[in-house]
């Protein structure tokens, strides 16, 4: 390269790079500015329809901190976050090893099944879970009755927070554990045969062939899965509002996501909404940081 | 309150307390401004939103070509769905791109939208659309400031769907107070003439806030009361709680429908009836059309007994508003959409085809003059609504009083649960 073509290429580079930055300034960083300048502001229905909002200082911060709602949510978003992100990695993980060892037409025939449970519409799994469930005519609680347990019939399963979050959990793992499957499935594939066989001739096998060959090359694919993981079941949103709406139980089924909506969509309250999720913002950032750090640090080596 | 007439009930609500309530809100949210405004005018294409069940096919068709032909436009309707529409009428109806003309409101949500001032001032077309004709409980829930921004659009009621044939086999009358009711559900649920195992006396939803209001209302309680300016809750007081007492001696004598908590399966009342699952159902007049044909010479209908012999029952006010969006652009053509469902067509065919009681209430005689109709029409008439609250669709949009009677049915404590709900109620109503 001469010295005179490197500025023409810098202005050709900056000038690709720049619709791309003009998305995320436009779909990104726009909302994200309007929404941390609500937080601020008194924002409420009257100001939707055209009143100026007035500045309220740190008000929306601490009426959201002193709802006890608001940390009920985000210990069942934490709890929920964990044990659904924990279960759809390892089965997926798992369900990827297996995939592995089966012959290749199987492994196929799987695949194609769990991309269409992957590319369905969340709301129409949602339907799918609903009538599964359902408390009088559901076939799990008809196959329940079946073997015998007793109280299974007409056993309505969002009425209870527990059996709530159980349904919305499979729902949640169910719909994400095929796309750890392909993730994992294809690194461990480009995992070097060599090295495998090398480390089965040295004695290596099952647990030890795992932890020691396989999972240090494809750790930061791991790490990307758990990362999207957390992040997915974290905010989620949409599985427990729809069950929310067939369940009676509103107010202890509140996650952060349901939490925010419900003050902000349906109490008409953007501001405090808007503080409510700038905090959501910084727990995410706190959560997933370590991840964050990990993989950039793993994309310099 | 003494007297529990729909006009008075809502009356007090609405003509005093709004004015009072949302005096705290300032006149000047938009609401109140006076004068009428300038209209916009650029098109005559116009978006229309109505509600799912509201307004029958021919009825559309009909108001589409009335208005094809006096203005050379086109309507195009979106059928919305009740679930989360307050959510998204918040945010459309505050947009001028993507804000419909033309909107459908719940009547209970009415207020919080004429409140805001997202709603276009009616005042001057008010004598047109039909004056001291229009429903009056549904004017109030209209207006804010003195000033009417929705119309009145419809209004329907409850009535009790009963199968005649097992009530002659069990020898039991038509109920004529509450507790009759009770006992008469209790008798049918027991003998199980359906002999089915989901059988029910009375199907009555745990979800079913709506349908339960007629107990608390015809009790003399209330959902909230407004004096002075502020809103206080009013489920804990004695007659509230002799109501719950009786929903839930329903729940736990007569009803094996408590624990259904889907709102669909809830709404749809003609499916457990059809089944032979349920003596009586409390639905609309019109759900008489999904009764199955072999059973509908079986069916007999009356109205929710009063407390007392001779006393009046006071059913929830369903019905609706219709209003022109503020930050609608063609608000000229608009208008001219509002009159013609004024017309005397189009209200009749609200009584013909979709069996409610339309908003002019001279054209109500469409209705019929058969049992079901007359029972609806008195109960139109005796029917009281949510309070007239600017606050009251953040109530129905955190779903306290839907969650409350879905624990009530479960067995919950009703002096508990009812203090509860009353602080959040009280708490939702006087949020300025």
């Amino acid at each position: 390269m001469t010295s005179l073509s490197m500025p023409a290429e810098r202005r050709l580079g900056l000038l690709l790079v720049l619709p791309a930055v003009a998305i995320v300034l436009v779909a990104l960083l726009y909302p994200l500015g309007r929404q941390v300048l609500m937080s601020f502001q008194t924002f409420g229905l009257a100001q939707q329809f055209g009143q100026a909002p007035a500045f309220a200082g740190l008000e929306n911060y601490a009426a959201v901190l002193e709802d006890g709602a608001f940390w009920a949510a985000l210990v069942r978003s934490l709890v929920f976050c964990a044990l659904c992100a924990a279960l759809t990695v390892v089965i997926g993980t798992a369900g990827a090893l297996l995939l592995t060892a089966v012959p290749r037409w199987i492994a196929m025939g799987v695949q194609a099944v769990m991309l269409v449970a992957w590319a369905m519409p969340v709301l129409s799994s949602l339907q799918v879970f609903q009538w599964l469930f359902d408390a009088r005519r559901g076939v799990v609680n008809w196959l329940l009755t079946a073997v015998g347990i007793d109280g299974a019939a007409g056993f309505n399963w969002l009425s209870t927070p527990v059996s709530f979050f159980a349904v919305a959990g499979l729902l949640v793992i169910w719909m994400s554990v095929p796309l750890v499957v392909f993730m994992v499935y294809a690194a461990v594939t480009q995992v070097d045969e060599s090295v495998i066989e090398a480390a089965r001739l040295d004695g290596a096998h099952g647990v030890r062939l795992f932890t020691t060959i396989i999972m240090p090359s494809i750790s930061s694919v791991f790490l990307l899965i758990c990362l999207l993981e957390i992040i997915w079941d974290l905010r989620v949103f949409t599985q427990i509002h729809v069950l929310q709406g067939s369940s009676g139980i509103t107010e202890s089924t509140h996650v952060l996501g349901t939490y925010i909506y419900q003050i902000g969509l349906s109490g008409g309250n953007y501001g405090v909404a808007a503080a409510a999720a700038t905090i959501m913002l910084l727990l995410m950032l706190l959560v997933t940081g370590r991840y964050i750090q990990l993989l950039l640090r793993g994309a310099k080596d | 309150m003494t007297s529990f007439t729909r006009r008075h009930a809502l009356g007090a609500g609405g003509a005093l307390g709004l004015a009072a309530a949302l005096a705290a809100c300032g006149s000047d949210t938009g609401g109140g401004d006076g004068g009428t405004p300038e209209l916009t005018d650029e098109g005559k294409d116009l978006t229309v939103w109505f509600m799912k069940d509201s307004v029958s096919e021919k009825a559309m068709d009909w108001l589409k070509s009335a208005y094809e032909e006096k203005t050379g436009g086109t309507l195009t309707y979106e059928i919305q769905v009740w679930e989360g529409i307050v959510s998204k009428l918040q945010t459309s109806l505050a947009s001028t791109s993507s804000t419909p003309d033309i909107i459908e409101l719940g009547n209970t949500q009415a207020p919080t939208f004429c409140a805001v001032g997202a709603l276009l001032n009616l005042d001057d077309l008010k004598e047109d659309l039909g004056g001291d004709s229009l429903t009056q409980s549904l004017v109030e829930l209209g207006s804010f400031d003195g000033s009417l921004y929705a119309a009145p659009f419809y209004a329907g009621s409850r009535v009790f769907f009963y199968r005649k044939d097992w009530f002659e086999e069990l020898g039991l009358e038509v109920p004529t107070t509450i507790e009759q009711l009770t006992s008469v559900a209790t008798t049918l649920h027991e003998a199980n003439p359906g002999g089915n195992a989901d059988f029910s006396g009375l199907w009555l939803p745990g979800i079913g806030a709506q349908q339960c209001y007629a107990w608390l209302f015809t009790n003399g309680g209330r959902i909230a009361t407004e004096a002075d300016g502020k809103w206080a809750a009013d489920l804990s007081s004695e007659a509230s709680q002799a109501a719950f007492a009786q929903v839930q001696e329903i729940w736990s004598k007569a009803s094996r429908a408590g624990s259904v908590t889907d709102p669909t399966t809830g709404g749809e009342l003609h499916v457990p009836f059809n089944a032979e699952e349920a003596g009586m159902i409390f639905g609309f007049n019109w759900q008489y059309k999904s009764i199955d044909e072999k059973l509908q010479d079986k069916v007999g209908f009356f109205g929710f007994p009063g407390v007392e012999e001779g006393g009046t029952g006071h059913p929830f006010a369903g019905g609706s508003n219709v209003a022109i969006s503020a930050s609608s652009q063609k608000q000229t053509a608009a208008v001219e959409a509002l009159r013609l469902i004024f017309a005397q067509e189009f209200q009749e065919l609200f009584a013909t085809e979709g069996g409610w009681v339309p908003g002019n209430i001279d054209h109500a005689s469409a209705l019929g003059d058969d049992d079901l109709a007359t029972l609806t029409a008195q109960a139109v008439e005796n029917s009281v609504g949510t309070p007239a609250a600017a606050n009251w669709a953040l109530v129905e949009g955190a779903r306290t009083l839907d969650d409350f009677f879905v624990a009530l049915a479960g067995g919950g404590d009703p002096v508990s649960l009812a203090t509860t709900a009353d602080a959040s109620v009280t708490d939702m109503l006087n949020k300025s």
